[in-house]
């Protein structure tokens, strides 16, 4: 097992070093020219990207940037916050994108397991009918026009929210944030649950009709005991490592929540740190490196629940 | 059993945290205090850093319009209808001390407005409580053009119409670049052997680069095509063979002189070049190293008793500019922003002054108390700030939210949340009449761009024929043609082109808009000047037309009834440029004129509805004339900021939407962005040739079109009077720089506009305006936007209500308000 782990772990390694280098080469490929602006003096421009390395020859700067980034320093934003040193600014922002997605899976997982769990159980009636319509509706629909209709109608219309976090002064766990949250939560949740319920439901329905589960209700087991403790284990191996899945889209989505409701997170910095003029190489480097492993050790941790959720699959076993 | 236990209390317990949350949130604990009046606005871009040497944008600078103060200020005239500047951080305005300088500095006997002594404000302090004293701005600008930082706006001590003796090459001492031998070396026949060594000849950093880059053949694409600046010289000029110059290429003069083949093939590039002594030089480079200099040699003086500054400057400022310039200050809180700065392992210099509230000390009207980025600033009024009064600045918080979507900007305005929305497009027909919707014209005009530079044209028809293999199909050429030009100016619809992309936006006439300012001692501006207004008749071919018995009765009926629209004058246009293009050889049967639309960014609406409603226009007036089914339109991919270059390089064909602004008060410098070969659109245009006539005291003189540009920016130029029409040798001296009379320098700038707008390369579409809706617990001091105050501004904003009043008001229309009266 342990074999297995560093075996994981040094791939892991080594498509984030190959993914780093393309987005390297691919961010210093962009067009770097700052605006023209009447009466300014270029040089001042050139002399600050100087002083930043960024006329060197790209291979320096290369070796510069993983000499710096294996030290801890990702380097000087150039264009989205001039003078800053990123990681400062990520890690200010980095609590509300934690924050939202933490809370919309609080509330997606439990809710998609439970509709997933009824519609399985309520199999081809209406019940499971409605849901499946409504899974069909908010997996279809992208969570921006969710966000938007939810800011109409609960925010402007019902007003039982605000637009956005009133009060950041009380911070990105503070129970009013929480509350400020609650219509961007929303609406990344609705695709989580959706998602949910459907992977569940189709799951639990496959496991229900095993000919083990009617071993078990002669046994003299309830239903909800046969459910419950044969059906939904056997169901759990695919769908445990989904909600993880689930987890990075979400982080990845929150990226247009995020704006949408003035969040104060680090999606926005991505898309920035590419449409900045000039690009803001280490913003980007930054958060690739931060998405990329986000990506990798989720990858390394879903193989590995395998294991933990049912002893019988052994990782990395010749026989 | 155990785990159905454990389950059940954890749901539990998480549901009563949510529970408990909520019911926190939804009931904070309220307190009475005194009355606060808050200024609530939202922003869709926020500010990064507003470190006063290094900020870079509007956004940036927002905080520092509440936190900072200039030495002077604009402030509301006697009569509220007009600005005048007023003493801020300095107690009186300046006076000239430039004769105690005599013999430093550069000064000479005689010099006048070189060295300016400013007496300082001694009741402002910083926010924490902190004096100000002169050391602080001779310490603020000694880091300010600290070499190491490179700060982004070191250079508005220096590039500006404020120079500071010294600034600059304090800030560049050490550095190196390669610059033209021409710039620092002369006489040729003299100089030659002793700087044998120190001379290289290179065409890319000598004076044959620098006209390159100016005629804007400097870009990647073109260097490229031709293989390099010698390529590019070659093939330009037509004089010299690349091998030729490949062969002298990084070569010291001591190297040439040296090699009998080098000594030959220089005679032979030179002789096909040389007219005038010393153009040797053109051919070379000079390694230039900025020297070490010491901060004292850079022009300012802290008085001994701390209460004034003296600035000494390279080139005469004085009156109106002097203090306008002074407008904004270098001030930082020292200890702080040194504390704030660092150098990493590699020599990168940081500074985190300005980017956070404890990295920041301000010294304004409101100290900022809170600020997370992308999310949320407030202010409170500084209790410290020299200017506190019963009567100005009412407002007590100023809260500024970060909201993205301009759709959530509007519900929250309408919630009360916020007391401004600025309206879009789309909300015009709601709230276009409503008594709440303040319009605010800007001072930008936005143009359609052409240059029409012959080879470049060839060079991109070239391109754009490979795809046919070897036949012509396609015609650029006849861009070079004024009418074609002319006729597509006249094609536009800019009412309809307004309704389509800008609804706010008004018909632009000219280069400069009603808001630009020609006097700034007296506020009069220049559209309204009689130079100004004949500038657009004869633009316009209207100037005969006006008179008694005429079609128009005045000058401004004239004017006003100018829509730049004329379909059929297009038509007759189209006709001539075809005829003309036939007749040069441009257009032969069966080929097309192909016109690429230069996109900055292709997924703004903006570009995509503006560039497909100008492709329709145009094709539209063709419709019945010769040039019918034979104009095709292409829009480019994404051009990014190099959209200009783009058009320089003549790898676009139009640009639209483009534009200078930022000068309002400083039209005579802005006419340079022109006229000048390093910020024009069209440097096919050689404005060191083109003649424009100026009648100045009676006498008719003519000059170049950038040597007037020279004359307005104070340099003393030749200009030949004109008699009967024709130039004569007779040549006058002439200088209208800031301390001209207005109406010379009106006279100049006016003759100057018309010579540009008669180009048809820069062809005036639109100018900007804004509009905004005002909540109803604000009250502006003037309804009447002025510049440089607006309204009154937050010193002279009142408030109807306050904050509790206006909630419950609020509360009691039912959350949401209504917007849309209109008496």
């Amino acid at each position: 097992m342990l074999k297995y782990i560093l075996k994981r772990l040094a791939l892991a390694l080594f498509v984030f070093v190959v993914i780093m280098t393309i987005c390297f080469v691919l961010i210093k490929m962009l067009p770097s020219l700052p605006p023209e602006q009447f009466g300014k003096d270029a040089q001042v421009i050139q002399l600050r990207r100087e002083q930043l390395g960024y006329n060197k020859p790209i291979m320096e700067q290369y070796f510069i940037f993983w000499g710096q980034a294996l030290k801890g320093n990702w380097g000087i934003s150039e264009s989205l916050y001039p003078m800053s040193d990123v990681w400062d600014t990520f890690v200010e922002k980095l609590p509300y994108t934690v924050a939202i997605n933490i809370y919309s899976m609080l509330i997606s997982v439990p809710i998609g397991l439970a509709l997933g769990i009824f519609a399985a159980l309520k199999k081809n009636k209406w019940q499971d009918q409605l849901i499946s319509t409504g899974v069909m509706v908010f997996v279809s629909v992208p969570s921006f026009v969710y966000a938007l209709l939810i800011q109409y109608v609960l925010c402007f219309k019902l007003q039982w929210f605000n637009h956005t976090i009133m009060d950041y002064t009380q911070g990105a766990f503070a129970p009013s944030t929480f509350v400020d949250m609650l219509p961007a939560v929303l609406s990344l949740s609705f695709g989580t649950i959706a998602g949910l319920t459907r992977y569940t439901r189709a799951e639990l329905t496959e496991v229900l009709t095993n000919d083990f589960m009617l071993l078990a209700r002669t046994k003299g087991l309830t239903k909800a005991q046969a459910t419950v403790r044969h059906a939904m284990r056997n169901a759990m191996v695919p769908i445990f490592p989904m909600i993880l899945g689930e987890f990075i889209s979400i982080m990845s989505g929150s990226l247009i929540i995020e704006g949408i409701f003035g969040i104060a997170g680090v999606g926005k910095l991505y898309i920035g740190a590419v449409n900045a003029i000039p690009p803001d190489y280490n913003f980007f480097m930054l958060l690739s490196a931060f998405y990329t492993l986000i990506g990798l050790v989720a990858g390394v941790v879903i193989d590995l629940s395998y294991g933990f959720i049912d002893p019988r699959i052994r990782m990395g076993s010749r026989k | 059993m155990k785990q159905r236990k454990l389950v059940a209390l954890l749901a539990v317990v998480l549901v009563l945290v949510l529970c408990v949350g909520v019911f926190v949130a939804c009931n904070p604990d309220e307190t009475t205090g005194p009355s606060t009046y808050t200024y609530n606005s939202a922003a869709s871009v926020f500010p990064t850093n507003w470190n006063p040497h290094v900020y870079q944008t509007a956004n940036d600078s927002v905080p520092l319009d509440y936190t900072s103060m200039g030495f002077y200020g604009f402030d509301y005239n006697d009569t509220k209808d007009g600005y005048k500047l007023v003493c801020e951080m300095a107690s009186a305005f300046p006076t000239d001390v430039t004769s105690q300088y005599v013999g430093q500095f550069g000064i000479e006997e005689g010099d006048t407005a070189l060295a300016w002594n400013i007496p300082l404000n001694m009741n402002a302090k910083y926010d924490n409580g902190d004096p100000i004293t002169a050391a602080d701005y001779v310490n603020s600008l000694k880091l300010l053009l600290n070499p190491a930082a490179a700060n982004y706006r070191a250079d508005s001590v220096y590039s500006g119409n404020l120079k500071i003796y010294n600034a600059e090459l304090y800030l560049k001492q050490g550095t190196t670049s390669m610059e033209p031998a021409y710039k620092f070396f002369s006489n040729w026949v003299e100089t030659n052997e002793s700087i044998a060594d120190q001379i290289v000849f290179s065409v890319e950093n000598s004076y044959l680069g620098e006209t390159i880059r100016k005629k804007g053949y400097g870009t990647d694409s073109y260097l490229n095509a031709y293989g390099g600046y010698n390529g590019l010289a070659s093939a330009l000029w037509g004089l010299w063979s690349v091998a030729d110059l490949d062969a002298l290429t990084d070569k010291t003069w001591a190297e040439i002189k040296a090699d009998a083949t080098l000594t030959e093939t220089w005679t032979k590039v030179l002789k096909k070049w040389q007219t005038d002594p010393d153009e040797e030089f053109h051919f070379f480079t000079t390694e230039y190293v900025y020297p070490e200099m010491n901060f004292e040699d850079v022009g300012i003086r802290a008085s001994e008793d701390g209460t004034s500054i003296t600035l000494i400057l390279i080139n005469p400022l004085e009156g109106f500019y002097l203090h306008y310039a002074l407008g904004s200050s270098w001030l930082v809180h020292v200890p702080t922003y040194e504390a704030c700065m660092s150098v990493d392992e590699e020599g990168v210099y940081s500074n985190t002054y300005g980017t956070s509230v404890e990295t920041y000390v301000g010294y304004g009207p409101y100290k900022m108390t809170f600020f997370q980025k992308d999310a949320e600033m407030h202010f409170t009024k500084n209790e410290h700030f020299y200017g506190n009064s019963d009567t100005t600045y009412q407002t007590t918080d100023i809260n500024i939210k970060f909201v993205e979507q301009a759709s959530t900007r509007l519900e929250m305005f309408l919630k009360g949340q916020l007391d401004t929305y600025g309206l879009t497009a789309e909300d015009m027909e709601t709230y276009q009449s409503s008594k709440y919707t303040y319009y605010t014209e800007g001072d930008s005009t936005w143009f359609m761009a052409f240059n029409p530079d012959a080879a470049g044209l060839v060079a991109a028809e070239k391109t754009a024929n490979e795809e046919y293999k070897g036949a012509k199909v396609i015609d650029k050429e006849i861009i070079t043609i004024k009418e074609f030009r002319q006729a597509v100016c006249y094609a536009i619809d800019r009412a309809a082109y307004a309704l389509a992309i800008d609804p706010l936006g008004g018909t632009a006439k000219a280069l400069y808009g009603n808001l630009i300012v020609s006097d700034p001692e007296t506020g009069e501006a220049y559209r309204t000047t009689d130079e100004a207004k004949q500038a657009i008749v004869n633009f316009w071919g209207v100037a005969d037309e006006i008179g008694e018995g005429k079609k128009y009765a005045t000058i401004d009926d004239a004017i006003a009834s100018i829509t730049g629209y004329d379909p059929e004058g297009a038509k007759e246009l189209f006709d001539i440029a075809y005829d003309k293009a036939v007749e040069a050889g441009y257009l032969k049967e069966g080929e097309v004129v192909e016109i690429v639309i230069g996109i900055p960014k292709a997924s703004s609406t903006y570009y995509s509805k503006g560039s497909e409603f100008l492709a329709k226009a145009i094709t539209d007036a063709v419709k019945g004339t010769k040039l019918e089914g034979k104009v095709t339109f292409k829009n480019s991919g994404d051009l990014g900021n190099g959209f200009a270059d783009e058009l320089r390089a003549n790898k676009v064909d139009m640009l639209f939407g483009v534009g200078w602004t930022g000068s309002a008060l400083d039209p005579y410098g802005l006419i340079e962005a022109y006229t000048s070969p390093d910020y024009q659109y069209d440097p096919g245009w050689d404005t060191s040739t083109a003649m424009v006539n100026v009648t100045l005291d009676g006498q008719v003189l003519t000059a170049s079109a950038l040597d007037w540009t020279y004359a307005l920016s104070g340099y003393t130029i030749e200009a030949a009077v004109v008699v009967n029409g024709e130039a004569t040798e007779d040549v006058v001296e002439v200088a209208a720089g800031t301390d001209a009379p207005t109406a010379k320098r009106l006279a100049i700038l006016a003759a100057i506009e018309q010579a540009v707008l008669e180009q048809y390369d820069m062809i005036p579409l639109l100018t900007d305006s804004s509009a905004a809706l005002k909540g109803m617990q604000i009250q502006y001091y003037t309804e009447e936007y002025v510049f440089g105050v607006g309204r009154g501004g937050l010193k002279y904003y009142t408030y109807t209500m306050d904050d509790a009043a206006w909630d419950a008001y609020v509360a009691s229309q039912g959350g949401t308000l209504n917007y849309t009266v209109s008496e």
